[in-house]
């Protein structure tokens, strides 16, 4: 009787960590086993134990049955062997993936900035108008004189040669 | 206890029409009417017109006529 030969997918998984060999042992890797990308019933055949889930009878959610904690280090530790895209879809997010899904803060994308840099540009158009309009204005209380006296001031000055 | 009585004298702000926040004080009588002046600005570097900042409440004003009395028609 020809002995049977162990399949090398079989060898590796021996070599696994406890942990993650009883997580696999649970919950088979996913050319074997697909699972659910978003929550379903608690009775769903393809359960996502890293989802949460829905109660058929209540619709009460019931917690996934790896906490995030745990499923970080499945994660990290999958990773290691190079299996963790053997792992269910799961909604925490690592390395780069997580750097760019990142939202960025309101105040570095629009910083609100002070006060007086906020008024800044209105506060010069404002002094600017003013200074326009400043003949006018003394002219107004002055009289007419004064309006006399600035146009003889605007003048270019006499040469006595 | 006696109310304090209020000074002759009144501490004015005269503040820059050109809006760039220059001002100057200076002390007015009480019953003065509200100054204007043409002052130079340095910030707008030209000579402008200030105006008094706060309003003040001001005593009965004297009308000068120098022609027929008012009262009397």
């Amino acid at each position: 009787m020809a002995s049977k030969v162990a399949h090398p997918a079989l060898e590796v998984f021996k070599q696994l960590p406890p942990v993650l060999a009883r997580f696999f042992k649970k919950y088979p890797p996913a050319p074997i086993k697909r699972y659910a990308s978003k929550p379903t019933l608690t009775t769903a055949p393809d359960r996502n134990p890293f989802l949460l889930a829905y109660h058929p009878v209540t619709k009460k959610a019931h917690e996934p049955k790896v906490s995030l904690r745990r499923q970080s280090d499945l994660y990290k530790l999958a990773r290691q062997f190079g299996l963790e895209k053997t792992l269910p879809p799961m909604s925490k997010k690592f390395g780069l993936q997580k750097m760019v899904s990142k939202k960025s803060m309101k105040g570095v994308v629009r910083p609100r900035l002070h006060k007086h840099e906020r008024t800044a540009e209105a506060r010069r158009a404002k002094r600017e108008k003013a200074i326009a309009q400043a003949d006018e204005l003394i002219i107004k209380v002055k009289g007419k004189r004064y309006a006399k006296k600035a146009a003889k001031r605007a003048l270019p000055p006499k040469n006595l040669f | 206890m006696a109310k304090k009585q209020k000074g002759r004298l009144t501490l004015v702000k005269l503040i820059s029409t050109a809006a760039t926040g220059y001002m100057k004080a200076m002390y007015r009588p009480r019953q003065a009417p509200p100054m204007v002046q043409v002052r130079y600005d340095p910030i707008a570097k030209r000579h402008v017109l200030f105006e008094e900042a706060k309003k003040r409440r001001l005593g009965d004003q004297k009308v000068w006529g120098f022609g027929k009395p008012l009262d009397k028609k």
